[in-house]
């Protein structure tokens, strides 16, 4: 439960970061975030990826929560990518 | 002045990358496999029933199994598999008396009775040939592994500070847009899965460290030898001064356990039903991060503890725990998905960065039909390796499976089809045209893996229907996996023949496409 739990965290936290740039934001969204939104985008985020170590650590153990914090932002970071390319390139034919 | 600095760190990502690639992608496919050897190796031996059972219980069993089978004996060893791979391996010294050829091991399953498996080395030989080699003497591929770690260590910084636009560029992955593909998934794979392939090179070479740097140890001790009997004594039985029973097994097991709050690995059993006798009780190498065995040791006729090793100075912890990241036997079963995922990300980076090598240099030859011999050398040796080793693979699986079960040399069989297949594989490749090539050795590829289930089912009892049925998660995720890389070749093979058909066009345009050269 709490392996899942940090992934949607790793996850959560990147597609919000990815979501803040403007370039991606038609893709991932389907429209332009104002500018204010898409700092308060990138600070939660952040947020949510840093939250997840301490949620790692005190659930796991401060060692071995490190170890799959670290793996957790590997796997949550390859999703957003594969979901930002799948978008684009559906909104590319699509367009 | 910037650029300069640039353009040299490019210089030697392309150099050293291209260089000790080969040798890279292959230890990066052997390792990554092996975070999965205790599975593997249980799918190499079908006749082994996983039991799920209490390891405790086991060292009892077999402790009563030896009594019966090699009483004379005058060490026993007792090793668990692990907690993935219930069961028990077997060693012993016979006594003076016993024939030359009698049995020195044996393999009993969870519940301590004894099975017949077919010889192998299963996933442990993957593992070897990971940092060993093979055929080649061991100390030497040391060396050589070592030197290509470095390379990647140096590969991994210098591409860093090559890679201009690495959070800009973060989240990007473009298909069908040629080379500017490649380079993205080349970035993708090492950017996303930093931590890890930062962590896996440094800690790999950590691990072989005293090995490269042998002086710390020559300062210190008089040969390698007392350093490691220093540091992991070894104890070896002494003279049987007289018959006395072995006291009970289970609450020396116990006792560790509970000292050390965690399980117990092996039992080491010396002079049995002697006077003298010694049990040592060893941690489990799962059962935490760093790779440092505890022991316990007791007297074999009273029972009482008498002597205990608990390694604790700074340096070894550091460096045991290095090992232990890097090996990940501690890992769960979630994290050890992860771990795989990152290594597989590994094998994408090494092998699209050799790819990105060709892809880069073919828009800039002078005439593509006729490539110079450094090109055609790259491009074959490519092919050799990424789609030959795991060819070589499947047919190691495949050769389990189909090989007679009584030859003689078995085990070394299958290990040398593997080889065989791989070098077929490079043959093939050195003798076709490099684009019909890729497409043949990686439909082969593709066709070897989807093999693997069938001739699973063909061959034993136990075929991926059977073992979805009975729940058996071991064998029916081994068969999935094969067939998910079978897809995974076959996908490629497919992206490789549509490339071929509109050829000349498709070189064009994305030629064209490509608005310079952003990365090395």
């Amino acid at each position: 439960m709490i392996h899942l739990l940090l992934f949607l965290f790793a996850f959560a936290g990147f597609a919000m970061l990815c979501a803040a740039r403007d370039r991606h934001q038609r893709d991932l969204l389907g429209r332009k975030l104002r500018a204010g939104t898409a700092v308060r985008m990138r600070r939660g985020g952040l947020f949510l990826l840093l939250l997840a170590y301490p949620v790692a650590g005190l659930a796991l153990g401060w060692g071995y929560g490190a170890v799959e914090w670290l793996g957790q932002l590997s796997g949550g970071a390859l999703l957003t990518v594969l979901l930002l390319t799948h978008l684009s390139a559906r909104g590319a034919t699509g367009r | 002045m910037k650029g300069g600095f640039r353009q040299s760190m490019a210089w030697l990502h392309t150099w050293t990358g291209l260089l000790l690639g080969w040798l890279l992608f292959a230890i990066f496919v052997t390792g990554t496999s092996a975070y999965f050897q205790e599975e593997i190796t249980l799918w190499m031996t079908p006749e082994v029933r996983s039991v799920p059972a209490d390891p405790a219980s086991g060292f009892v069993a077999a402790t009563e199994w030896l009594k019966r089978e090699a009483s004379d004996g005058s060490e026993w060893s007792i090793y668990s598999t692990g907690k993935r791979a219930a069961g028990l391996q077997l060693y012993w010294v016979n006594g003076p008396d016993a024939p030359a050829d009698a049995p020195t091991s044996a393999r009993l399953d969870g519940t301590g009775t004894r099975v017949f498996a077919r010889e192998t080395l299963g996933g442990w030989f993957l593992y070897r040939f990971h940092y060993d080699l093979h055929y080649i003497n061991w100390y030497w591929a040391r060396w050589l592994v070592g030197i290509a770690a470095m390379a990647m260590l140096v590969a991994i910084l210098s591409g860093i500070v090559t890679h201009k636009k690495i959070l800009a560029d973060f989240f990007l992955l473009r298909f069908g847009k040629g080379q500017r593909s490649w380079l993205d998934a080349h970035n993708a794979s090492s950017v996303l899965f930093l931590p890890f392939i930062l962590m896996i090179t440094y800690t790999g070479l950590v691990s072989l460290a005293t090995h490269y740097m042998p002086w710390g140890i020559a300062a210190n001790y008089a040969d390698e030898g007392k350093f490691f009997d220093a540091t992991s004594p070894w104890p070896v039985p002494g003279e049987k001064t007289g018959a006395a029973p072995l006291a009970p097994i289970g609450p020396m097991v116990e006792r560790a356990e509970q000292a050390w709050g965690s399980a117990a690995g092996s039992v080491r059993i010396l002079n049995p039903g002697d006077r003298s006798a010694q049990v040592i009780v060893s941690s489990a190498p799962d059962a935490g991060m760093s790779i440092s065995l505890r022991s316990l040791t007791f007297d074999g006729v009273t029972g009482r503890p008498v002597g205990a090793l608990d390694p604790s100075g700074a340096a070894t912890v550091t460096e045991d725990t290095m090992i232990g990241i890097h090996a990940g036997r501690f890992a769960s079963p979630w994290l050890r998905a992860l771990y795989f995922l990152s290594g597989v990300a590994g094998c994408v980076m090494v092998a699209s960065g050799l790819i990105l090598w060709t892809v880069k240099r073919r828009a800039r030859l002078s005439d593509p039909e006729r490539p110079h011999f450094g090109f055609r050398l790259v491009e074959k040796l490519n092919i050799a390796a990424i789609a030959g080793l795991p060819f070589g693979m499947a047919v190691y699986f495949l050769a389990n499976r189909l090989l007679p079960l009584g030859i003689a040399g078995r085990s070394d069989r299958e290990i040398d089809t593997m080889f065989i297949a791989w070098g077929a594989v490079a043959i093939w490749a050195l003798a076709r045209p490099a684009r019909r090539a890729w497409l043949e050795t990686l439909s082969a590829t593709a066709l070897a893996f989807a093999a693997v289930p069938v001739v699973n089912a063909l061959t034993t009892d136990r075929s991926l229907f059977t073992s979805l049925a009975a729940g058996d998660a071991v064998f029916a995720a081994f068969d999935g996996a094969m067939l998910l890389i079978a897809v995974g070749f076959g996908w490629a093979a497919l992206k490789v023949a549509r490339r071929q058909e509109g050829r000349v066009s498709s070189r064009r345009a994305s030629a064209g496409a490509i608005p310079g050269v952003e990365a090395a």
